[in-house]
């Protein structure tokens, strides 16, 4: 059986959407960062899986993929970073105590 | 002769520059106003040089004097514009020198010099000196204008601010009472005989045109004589008024009030022979109507009886000079009435300068003894030398001897009464005559004979002596020039009639005599009780002043208080309800005003206000300060935004 | 047959990142989901490997199973207490599970449009190799320079600030 385009989106929107949910629903920080991180994957994925069927020549998606990756990974090391420096400070890692933006 | 303008214009200019001023300015500018008349009096004399070779000329020429009294030498000087028409009345403006006027221009200036002299010395303690001398200024200026005036409107204009100044002058120590009330009473009463003139104004308008003294007195032989008669009774009655005639005479002894060299000037010489100038400009349109002649007459010969017998009884000096004034305006009534114009301008003019100086010397005899009341009074002949000599010649001329002023004109009069036949005036006169040398006798042996009763007694200052002086010396030789004045005013003025001369001479001598029964002999304080016994019920009567004030109070003052005060009530409540509703309707208005301010304005501006903090309130629930809300929220939004484009795309088929 | 292989090895694949996605979210351990996460990367790597895209596959092993996860281990360990503390209650949010739902739905069906299925039906045979992707990498026209220098100076950028971030106390 082939292995259609609809497959490989189709699975990277349920990724996504799995992300999405964690990201938004997710009391520690941590947590919510490897949702995005899942949601991250679930976009390159996607990218890479059109970029594939549609214009495999130019590998558009695969370039796209690699930098989003950069991004992706220069992200949670910037964020990890930030959640032990308040972790360091007020000794959790919940997000419902980070709250000082509150108007 | 333009330099006529002037004459006027000095003590008007004196006023206009003293009024404004402060009272201190004003005390020390008191000069200006001194000036001013002398000014005017050399101008005046000027004028009447000019005016008399003028006449001497022209009845030299035409060979005897030009008959007729008021429309006599031709006008020497006229010059007029007109100031404004007002609805078809032409307001005009000009002046008039024809003999007449330069005859009263001259009296004035003399009188009005010699008062202003005399009050630097008598006034010079006040403290609102400068205000009196502005007023005296402006006063000679209306007077000065009055006589010039060239038409009836013009004059009435004049006569009005005399008697505002007349007003000014009486009440000028309105502080005190008495002073209050005088003015107004004088104020109110000539203003009785105003209304008078006003209306004759009026029917001399709707009958001849014009106001101007040609037009008018030139068509008066033509006139209606209903109109000619109202025209000249309601100027006669004008004439009343401001002469003092009776009914109209009441105001005159209470004005007494104001100082005394003023009532030298305004009550003595100038004013109160503004109504004789009246008639006697008028005489054309007295002479069109013969019965306002007899009216003239008859109302002279019984103000000089009533103020003659009436000044027997005052004891207040200056009342016994006022109600003499009364007295001697009603003998030139009579001569006007008689017809004899001439021989009423000719006791004007005598009157104007024997009375001023009694009243200034009267002013210098209440200085001495202190007090107004002939009944202190005494013994000062020996120690005012001069003022009893000039107080003398006055008091002389007063009544009627040879050879002061007030002899010949009184003459004049009787001779015209005589001649015109009408003797039953002439038996009145002569019984006013023997009546004035009476009290003329009492004052005089009163005040200067028999024991002092003040403790010091001290002549004058000069400068109230001077004019004092100069005055004596007219009154003493003017008779002699009789026949050149009745040149000057263009009707004969002769020598009088040897029977007639005697005959007055006797009755003021008889006169004379008996005040000084009554009154001369005596070493001891005058105990003159028994006197009024015997004279009973006529003295009281007379003490009373023939019940002539107590009248007019019970029938017409009180009434008239009564109505204003009732309707001041009613006008008051209405008025008071009319602005305490004006002043609800406001407060209402105000109110509902308010509430719309605070209501809607406010509310408005607080409602954005609260609109504002409610939807900020709201809006600010989304920043929880927790991210995954934010996240919500965006994703949130993003999927609203997806559903509808995703609906499209399908719906397109695309 | 490579199409049935392709097939089975998809659905292998796919189910394996599903699982592992299911299982970050799900487990009650933080620490187990730090590995589920791992697991989840690998799978990835795989499918990619089905795409034929090799170097990216490689890049997935390197970046993500290697470093990200490993820092995100770190990063868990570091912020325990007490080895207790791994335990949390699930999160469960109804509210989320609905967007989240809504979201992928709408992605799913947009990208279910005929205009993609009927390109998708088959995979292109031919793709290129890592050799060409480094040529058209590093191509002069159209290629990809900037964007990798831009790339380096990101990553700069984060290491400086993660490394300031992390610093301890007032130095």
């Amino acid at each position: 059986m082939q292995v259609g385009l609809v497959a490989f989106t189709g699975l990277a929107a349920i990724l996504f959407s799995l992300g999405l949910y964690g990201a938004v629903s997710k009391r520690s920080a941590v947590m919510v960062l490897m949702s995005l991180e899942i949601m991250a994957v679930a976009v390159n994925l996607n990218m890479v899986a059109l970029s594939r069927f549609i214009t495999p020549e130019r590998m558009t998606g695969q370039f796209f993929a690699i930098f989003t990756m950069v991004v992706s990974a220069a992200e949670i090391g910037l964020g990890l970073a930030l959640v032990l420096a308040i972790y360091r400070q007020s000794r959790s890692i919940e997000l419902s105590t980070m709250e000082r933006l509150k108007g | 002769m333009d330099y006529v303008l002037a004459i006027p214009l000095l003590p008007a200019l004196s006023f206009a520059l003293l009024a404004p001023l402060s009272n201190d300015l004003r005390n020390r500018a008191r000069w200006i106003s001194v000036a001013a008349i002398l000014g005017s009096l050399v101008l005046s004399v000027a004028t009447f040089v000019s005016v008399w070779s003028d006449t001497t000329a022209l009845s030299e020429g035409a060979g005897h004097a030009v008959e007729g009294a008021a429309h006599a030498a031709e006008a020497a000087y006229h010059a007029t514009f007109t100031l404004a028409t007002l609805g078809g009345v032409p307001l005009e403006m000009g002046m008039l020198v024809d003999s007449s006027a330069a005859v009263m221009l001259l009296v004035i200036t003399v009188v009005g010099a010699a008062v202003q002299v005399y009050s630097i010395g008598y006034m010079h303690r006040d403290e609102r000196i400068g205000w009196y001398y502005a007023v005296l200024s402006l006063f000679t200026a209306a007077m000065l204008l009055l006589v010039l005036a060239d038409n009836f409107l013009l004059l009435y204009m004049a006569w009005e601010v005399m008697g505002l100044c007349s007003y000014l002058l009486i009440g000028f120590w309105h502080e005190q009472e008495a002073p209050r009330k005088a003015s107004l009473k004088a104020f109110l009463t000539t203003r009785i005989g105003d209304v008078g003139f006003a209306i004759g104004l009026f029917v001399m308008f709707a009958t001849a045109g014009s106001f101007d003294y040609g037009v008018v007195l030139g068509s008066a032989a033509d006139w209606a004589p209903g109109a000619a008669l109202a025209v000249a009774l309601l100027l006669l009655f004008g004439a009343m008024g401001k002469s003092a005639q009776v009914p109209l005479h009441v105001w005159l002894p209470d004005a007494m009030a104001g100082p005394t060299p003023a009532s030298a000037l305004i009550h003595a010489a100038t004013m109160v022979a503004a109504g004789v100038f009246l008639v006697y400009r008028a005489f054309p349109i007295f002479e069109a109507a013969p019965a306002a002649l007899t009216a003239t007459m008859v109302v002279g010969a019984v103000t000089a009886l009533v103020g003659g017998l009436l000044a027997a009884v005052q004891h207040d000096i200056k009342k016994v000079l006022a109600y003499s004034t009364i007295s001697q305006l009603g003998y030139m009534f009579i001569a006007l009435g008689a017809g004899g114009a001439v021989a009423g301008m000719y006791h004007l003019v005598t009157h104007a300068f024997f009375k001023s100086l009694l009243f200034l010397g009267a002013g210098v005899i209440i200085h001495a003894a202190h007090t107004q009341d002939m009944r202190e009074m005494g013994g000062l002949a020996r120690h005012l030398k001069t003022t009893t000599a000039t107080f003398t010649v006055g008091a002389l001329a007063l009544a009627g001897i040879f050879p002061m002023s007030g002899f010949w004109s009184k003459d004049e009069i009787l001779t015209v009464l005589w001649h015109e036949h009408h003797y039953v005036t002439w038996a009145i006169a002569l019984a006013a005559a023997f009546v004035t040398a009476f009290y003329v006798a009492r004052l005089w042996f009163r005040v200067f004979t028999g024991p002092e009763q003040a403790e010091e007694l001290h002549e004058a200052h000069n400068e109230m002596l001077a004019p004092m002086v100069v005055l004596a010396g007219l009154t003493a030789v003017i008779g002699f020039f009789g026949p050149q004045i009745g040149r000057v005013l263009g009707h004969e003025i002769p020598w009088p009639d040897p029977a007639m001369a005697l005959g007055s001479t006797a009755v003021a001598l008889a006169g004379l005599a008996a005040g000084w029964w009554a009154y001369g002999r005596r070493s001891v304080v005058l105990n003159t009780r028994s006197l009024k016994e015997r004279a009973g019920i006529a003295y009281d009567v007379l003490a009373q002043k023939m019940y002539f004030d107590v009248t007019y109070q019970y029938f017409v003052v009180e009434p008239y208080v009564r109505l204003a005060t009732v309707l001041a009530v009613f006008d008051m409540r209405r008025v008071d309800g009319v602005v305490n509703g004006v002043g609800e309707a406001w407060r209402r208005a105000a109110g509902v005003s308010w509430t719309f301010d605070t209501g809607v304005i406010d509310g408005a501006v607080n409602g954005v206000a609260a609109l504002a903090k409610g939807l900020g309130s709201a809006a600010r629930r989304i920043q929880t300060g927790r991210v995954q809300a934010y996240q919500r929220l965006v994703v949130g939004a993003l999927v609203a935004t997806l559903v509808p484009l995703l609906l499209w795309i399908v719906l397109k088929g695309a | 047959m490579p199409e049935t292989v392709n097939g089975i090895a998809f659905a292998l694949l796919a189910l394996a990142a599903i699982g592992g996605a299911i299982g970050v979210l799900f487990s009650r351990n933080v620490v187990h989901a730090a590995f589920w996460l791992l697991e989840v990367m690998l799978s990835i790597a795989g499918l990619y490997l089905l795409l034929m895209a090799e170097f990216l596959a490689l890049v997935q092993v390197l970046v993500y199973a290697g470093a990200v996860s490993v820092l995100l281990l770190f990063v868990v360990m570091l912020t325990l207490r007490r080895r207790e503390d791994a335990v949390r209650p699930l999160d469960v949010s109804l509210a989320a599970a609905a967007l989240a739902a809504t979201l992928g739905g709408i992605v799913f069906a947009a990208l279910s449009r005929p205009w993609f299925a009927s390109r998708a039906a088959a995979m292109p045979a031919k793709a290129p190799n890592i050799a060409e992707l480094g040529e058209i990498l590093f191509a002069l026209d159209g290629g990809w320079v900037l964007p990798f220098e831009i790339a380096s100076l990101v990553l700069l950028v984060a290491l400086v600030g993660a490394v300031w971030w992390s610093k301890e106390g007032d130095e």
